[in-house]
């Protein structure tokens, strides 16, 4: 059995200026399980959202069972029998499992639903999936997330599906769970159906699937049937093949010490210039002191710290935990264990307006929706947090006002008509210069920046990197949470890497590359790299 | 490790693609069309109306009609400004007219207690304030959407005054002479420069402060204003005080104007006062508007239902009007989010 269920020719897809999918060819043979890896942005989800009908592809073909096919909406794929499970699923919270089961295909005579044959079919459907049948009751909001995952699973099974896609199906399941899951899919596939997973997790690469795919950079680098972590891990990241051997040597302290200087100038050109403009003594001060910090099922007992005229890189894949970390140092989420520590005094955390106010800012992750007031000019958007310094009675002084905003948008170059264009008006680039123009007008000491260059174009994001690089360079400290590894390596003095809510490895200096990072935020680098943090430490001297 | 498939090598950023653009670009005409006829649409309805009054009857275009536009719509006017600020950070309020309706009880039985007007005029200032206050707590603390809990509040006052009414009207007189309609200062209405002054300061205090820059940015993107800062309960519990306070006093124009306090006294204002708000051009989705739109909004609809009876024409034509008025103005802001939102997507 290996004529292909669905096969992909030179599928292309781009969004605005970001080539999300370069001509990736692709299939699924029936009865075959595939895994499909890659960093985050590497087009995964995009190429499932291709053939799952929610994107279109720009070019390109796809053939389900040798016949030309073309989803226009994900209802239509699904009919064609393209049943995908997404990372974060959308479902009806509200009604119950067994209205969620059978959503958009119920069982009806004229209209009248035949809820008894439903019920019977659905508890069979979950006893496949080890689930008790009285959970057919319960409201789909009520349950855990690894239930509603697995309802959602059952979904797409009873969809009688040729092609199932599995969009990081175990990150939340426990190990039983998961093994469940596997079992199903066993099923599934001893009757013909063709399964897909994306997945980051090579503990489970072995039993998940046969054939192994990864993307990188929207185009498809490699396959193989040979699970091997390092030669996935070289795939994925590329640029250099043998990292696992310069990892282990680099992290005994004496010999970091001699190789950093060197090393680190290639790394990143610029570190060079900063260490020798601004030898001030607030330098490598400790801004941030974290330790032991922990929040029930987010992150454990994570150790940070972020010194002034640095950037400190956190690096995890989805769900690590990196957002989580910096909301709990703001205090709008909270933490069950650990202490904060900012400019050497103990920190409680108290909201993002109490951090403001001490001098701690927060770029939030989405722009849109956490950043931008839509209605009001750029201007206003510019001045916002930093309003009190220009009034002292409640009443504005535009003038004041005016001036701070023309210094900010000519120090950081914003493209704009100036004060009164529609912030609306602006590219996402320059939108999002405003918004960091916005924390630095309150004159911050920490500056935690949460993928401060998502979506935005080469040229803008090139400047803002410039940007970040300067701030640093004037003594503020730098907390760079991003998952785009290009920009770490580039920014970042030193980068932790966090896996599941734990910090898995400190990286600083010639040790920052690409495998070394990725190794960390998959979580596989048990033997390389249990790096003490004085050792860290000491390389970070050493930087400087 | 299989050959990687891959076709040319497109490394080299290739250019827009011609289709998403032009259709942004043509989006962009269609938007800044759409937002020049929204910016228009109030003052072009405004002259049509006035000139369509004129023509229809003769005692339109007097001072004397104008002056009692001014007095009879004084009450609606205080409301209004304040209900501004609560749209424009995207709440609503729809128990002003009850909340008039049961101060005004208040003022008019003290009055005809022969109690002090002073003390009068500060009950029912305090009582306002009670009001609103009561109704933004139960938005703000207790997250209860704002349409909801004032359609509640609005139940418990209109009840309140049924209950305090007791089958018995009370007869009002103005709680000082300078608040009845016939006090004039310089020729001109004193309730109606009141009501200019109230609209002057609330538009220095929403363009000009710190107060008035939080609500524009609460209403505009609320998590975001969080973020940077702003005191977001705080800032939407003050307005809420504000439509109080201008309710209390609104409810001692109104008792003194209609004359009569009974059961249903107040009840018309609530919806006037939302389409003054929503026809000058105040977006109920929150983020955009200004006191002087309403107060334009407001113009447009005193004049509609003063020059309807003058013309003649049976007044229950008058609630059509505010109505296709109000339709056109919301259809036409929702046709610029609609068209902002495509932009924006075929942009990114």
């Amino acid at each position: 059995m290996t004529q292909p269920v669905l096969e992909a020719k030179d599928i292309s897809k781009r969004f605005g200026a970001t080539q999300a999918l370069d001509g990736v060819s692709f299939r699924i043979d029936a009865s075959e399980r595939v895994a499909v890896m890659g960093e985050n942005g590497a087009g995964k989800s995009t190429l499932m959202k291709v053939f799952a009908g929610v994107h279109q592809a720009d070019s390109g073909t796809l053939t389900l069972k040798g016949e030309p096919f073309t989803p226009n909406s994900p209802y239509e794929a699904i009919l064609s029998g393209i049943s995908t499970v997404y990372q974060e699923p959308a479902f009806f919270s509200h009604l119950s499992v067994l209205e969620n089961l059978y959503m958009g295909r119920q069982r009806s005579t004229i209209g009248w639903l035949n809820t008894p044959a439903m019920r019977r079919e659905g508890q069979e459907l979950l006893g496949r999936l080890a689930l008790p049948g009285k959970l057919l009751r319960r409201l789909m909001g009520e349950l855990s997330l690894a239930e509603q995952q697995l309802v959602l699973i059952a979904r797409a099974v009873a969809a009688d599906a040729q092609v199932l896609i599995l969009d990081e199906p175990t990150s939340i399941l426990t190990d039983t769970e998961s093994e469940r899951l596997f079992t199903v899919v066993d099923e599934l596939t001893a009757d013909g159906v063709g399964v897909c997973f994306i997945t980051h997790r090579f503990d489970e690469l072995e039993r998940m699937a046969d054939r192994y795919v990864v993307l990188r950079d929207g185009k498809l680098v490699g396959e193989t049937t040979d699970a091997d972590r390092d030669g996935l891990l070289a795939m994925m990241g590329g640029r250099e093949l043998a990292p696992n051997a310069a990892m282990s040597t680099s992290v005994t302290p004496d010999r970091v010490g001699a190789d950093s200087g060197t090393v680190d100038q290639a790394a990143s050109p610029s570190q060079a210039s900063i260490g020798s403009q601004t030898a001030t003594a607030d330098h490598d001060q400790v801004v941030l002191r974290v330790r032991g910090a922990s929040l029930e099922s987010t992150f454990d007992d994570i150790d940070l710290d972020v010194p002034a005229g640095r950037i400190t890189g956190l690096y995890g894949l989805v769900g690590a935990g990196r957002t989580e970390l910096a909301l709990s140092i703001l205090g709008e989420l909270g933490l069950d264990a650990g202490t904060v520590e900012f400019q050497g005094k103990p920190y409680t955390p108290a909201g993002s307006r109490a951090a403001l106010t001490r001098g701690i800012a927060y770029l939030p992750e989405d722009r849109k929706t956490q950043g931008l007031l839509r209605h009001m000019t750029v201007g206003e958007n510019l001045s916002v947090a930093a309003m009190s310094s220009f009034t002292s009675t409640g009443v504005l002084e535009l003038g004041k006002e005016r001036s701070l905003v023309a210094r900010w948008i000519d120090r950081m170059k914003i493209k704009t008509t100036g004060h009164n264009a529609a912030i609306t008006s602006l590219s996402g680039g320059n939108q999002q210069k405003v918004l960091l123009a916005r924390l630095m007008a309150t004159q911050p000491k920490l500056l935690i920046l949460d993928e401060p260059t998502r979506g935005i174009d080469v040229a803008t994001k090139a400047e803002i990197h410039r940007d970040i690089h300067a701030l640093a360079a004037q003594g503020i400290a730098v907390l760079l949470i991003s998952s785009e590894m290009s920009e770490l390596l580039e920014l970042a003095d030193v980068v932790h890497t966090l896996h599941e809510g734990t910090m898995t490895s400190t990286l600083s200096g010639a040790q920052i590359t690409e495998s070394a990072v990725l190794r960390g935020a998959t979580g596989s680098l048990a033997d390389a790299v249990s790096t003490s943090t004085v050792g860290s430490e000491s390389e970070m001297g050493a930087i400087s | 490790m299989s050959a990687p498939a891959m076709t040319s090598p497109s490394t080299t950023p290739s250019p827009e693609a011609p289709d998403p653009s032009s259709a942004a670009q043509r989006d962009a005409r269609l938007l800044s069309i759409l937002r020049w006829i929204q910016q228009l649409l109030m003052p072009v309805l405004l002259v049509v109306e006035v000139i369509l009054f004129t023509v229809l009857s003769p005692h339109f275009m007097t001072a004397q009609n104008w002056t009692n536009i001014a007095i009879n719509s004084a009450d609606l006017a205080l409301i209004a400004a304040g209900l501004t600020l609560i749209v424009i950070m995207a709440g609503i309020d729809v128990s002003t007219g009850f909340a008039v309706g049961l101060i005004g009880w208040f003022v008019a039985t003290g009055m005809a207690d022969q109690r002090s007007p002073i003390l009068v005029l500060l009950t029912a200032l305090l009582a306002g304030a009670v009001l609103g206050l009561f109704n933004g707590l139960l938005t703000v603390r207790l997250a209860i959407p704002s349409i909801v809990a004032t359609l509640g509040t609005s139940a418990i006052f209109q009840t309140l005054l049924f209950a305090l009414w007791n089958s018995t009207d009370v007869f009002a007189r103005p709680v000082f002479p300078w608040l009845s309609g016939q006090s004039r200062i310089a020729g001109f209405p004193t309730v109606a420069l009141l009501v200019i002054v109230v609209y002057l300061i609330l538009h220095v205090v929403l363009s000009r402060t710190v107060y008035g820059r939080s609500v524009y940015a609460i209403g505009s993107n609320a998590e975001a204003a969080a973020l940077t800062g702003i005191k977001i309960g705080r800032v939407r519990l003050t307005a809420y005080l504000i439509l109080g306070l201008l309710i209390g006093l609104a409810a001692c124009l109104y008792s003194a104007r209609i004359g009569v306090v009974q059961a249903s006294s107040g009840g018309e204002l609530t919806m006037l006062v939302i389409s003054s708000v929503v026809v000058g051009g105040t977006s109920i989705l929150g983020g955009e508007g200004s006191v002087l739109r309403t107060l334009g909004g407001l113009v447009f609809i005193a004049v509609l239902r003063n020059g309807v009876v003058l013309a003649g024409v049976p007044s229950l034509w008058n609630g059509v009007m505010i109505g296709v008025v109000i339709l056109l103005a919301v259809g036409i802001n929702g046709l610029v989010v609609r068209v902002s939102r495509r932009q924006r997507r075929s942009l990114t």
